[in-house]
């Protein structure tokens, strides 16, 4: 293609004479300056395209991570459950999560809870290795069982028997509080539903003792918590 | 000096392509981060109904229909309870069976993976069906669910989906044949006229109980 538009010197369209000289030199490098242009615009990287698709995948994955309202990040200590469970999370709901080692509520946490694995305290590695359980069943650790519990003195009047945590029930008294107030100003109705974000280790009575202290917050005539869902993670009966 | 037209060189005015380094170099970033963080797994939510602690009234002599699954170390235990009286309690006790680790595209008959210990979430689904498809409980929503202090979540939530949602298919064998299942639908058309489709609950209303 480029051979075909080489010019011949001295066959400057009507121009002839001693004057051409000059004239050939510059269509030669008018020429050169094409070739190389046309040269570039064929071997260089379209970049204008790879933007536009970048700029899509971008916008997909910002509104995706936005839309989630529970914005849950998986690690050793919080793993969901598995379930086949179709009911989609509301944004509305008052979301405490239940971690292998806290209690959390607005991303802070609230109570501690104690985890001990054959007398001795579970760390993360232990963590790590029990959620591996799924797939490796026949690992030492997945027989053994994990102690998890809430210390004595966050309980209600510090019996250990309490199902009431004391701090959690501070806690959501004060947000609940709020929520119902802001719910007032805007002219809505206080829903009370509260989310749990359960790691799928935690135990019954963890699970009840949370349930129960939640159960129990409410203002007189304006309703309190009163409806439960547990997060999990869509899957199969496996 | 030729016509101002001629000396308009607008073509000789070189702007350049615009530098798109810095902006590809943040998006490299961004990309990777989003990514990083981006949920890769479905959130959905699975409702229980406030626990029921202690003994409830008696009801003014109504006859007690209650089905309630129980959760302990070792096994199920199914009561079923169809009136006021103790006599009137039948018990099932479903013991944990050996399963195995199924790969998705292994049949379940020549599965092969590592031997292990679990709940029988199959003989819990067959039994809560025929249960269901009884006459006693036929007009029942709501199952009590209770388990012993140890026992994880991830237990109750599987032991949930085993009473709540029926399943295509009847009378699983094992645990691979029962998790590869898929729920039952049930095809509806709203007042619009958009065709929806709902999974089938046998006991939509889950209440958990303390032992």
């Amino acid at each position: 293609m480029v051979e075909e538009n080489k010019p011949v010197p001295g066959a400057s369209g009507g121009a002839a004479g001693n004057g051409d000289a000059v004239s050939d030199d510059k269509i030669q490098e008018a020429f050169e300056r094409r070739k190389r242009r046309l040269f570039e615009e064929r071997s260089g990287l379209n970049v204008t395209s790879l933007m536009d698709a970048i700029t899509i995948i971008l916008f997909f994955i910002m509104i995706q991570s936005t839309t989630d309202p529970l914005n849950i990040s998986l690690n050793a200590r919080m793993q969901l459950a598995t379930s086949t469970a179709e009911v989609r999370p509301s944004d509305d709901s008052i979301a405490i999560m239940i971690t292998k080692r806290n209690i959390v509520l607005d991303n802070k946490s609230i109570v501690q809870i104690n985890c001990s694995l054959d007398k001795a305290e579970c760390t993360d590695q232990d963590f790590e290795q029990r959620n591996l359980c799924e797939k490796k069943p026949s690992d030492a650790i997945c027989s053994k069982e994990f102690k998890f519990e809430v210390d004595k003195q966050d309980k209600e009047k510090g019996d250990p028997n309490s199902l009431v945590i004391e701090p959690l029930r501070k806690e959501l008294d004060r947000i609940v509080k709020q929520q119902i107030a802001e719910d007032e100003a805007l002219g809505r109705k206080f829903k009370g539903v509260v989310t749990l974000i359960a790691d799928r280790e935690i135990p019954f009575r963890i699970l009840m003792e949370v349930i129960y202290t939640a159960g129990k917050i409410g203002v007189q005539g304006k309703g309190g918590l009163s409806q439960f869902r547990f997060a999990i993670m869509k899957g199969g009966n496996e | 000096m030729g016509k101002p037209s001629d000396r308009c060189h607008i073509d000789s005015v070189d702007l350049g392509d615009p530098d798109m380094v810095p902006i590809m170099s943040i998006l490299c970033i961004l990309i990777p981060m989003l990514i990083f963080s981006f949920v890769l797994y479905e959130v959905k939510v699975q409702e229980v109904a406030l626990p029921k602690f202690g003994g409830g009234g008696g009801g003014g002599g109504a006859k007690l229909l209650t089905l309630a699954v129980l959760v302990t170390k070792d096994h199920y235990l199914i009561k079923i309870q169809s009136g006021t009286d103790e006599k009137d309690v039948r018990e099932i006790v479903l013991k944990k069976v050996k399963s195995r680790i199924c790969g998705p595209l292994v049949p379940c008959e020549e599965c092969s993976g590592e031997e292990f210990d679990e709940y029988d979430y199959a003989g819990l689904y067959n039994q809560i069906v025929k249960l269901k498809e009884s006459k006693a409980f036929a007009e029942v929503d709501s199952i009590n669910i209770g388990a012993e202090d140890g026992i994880p979540w991830k237990v109750l939530a599987k032991t949930i989906d085993a009473v709540r949602t029926k399943l295509d298919g009847a009378d699983f064998q094992n645990l691979c044949t029962y998790s590869r299942a898929k729920p039952a639908r049930i095809h509806t058309t709203d007042a619009d006229g958009r065709e929806t489709s709902s999974s089938i609950e046998m006991f939509p209303k889950i209440v958990f109980v303390m032992l």
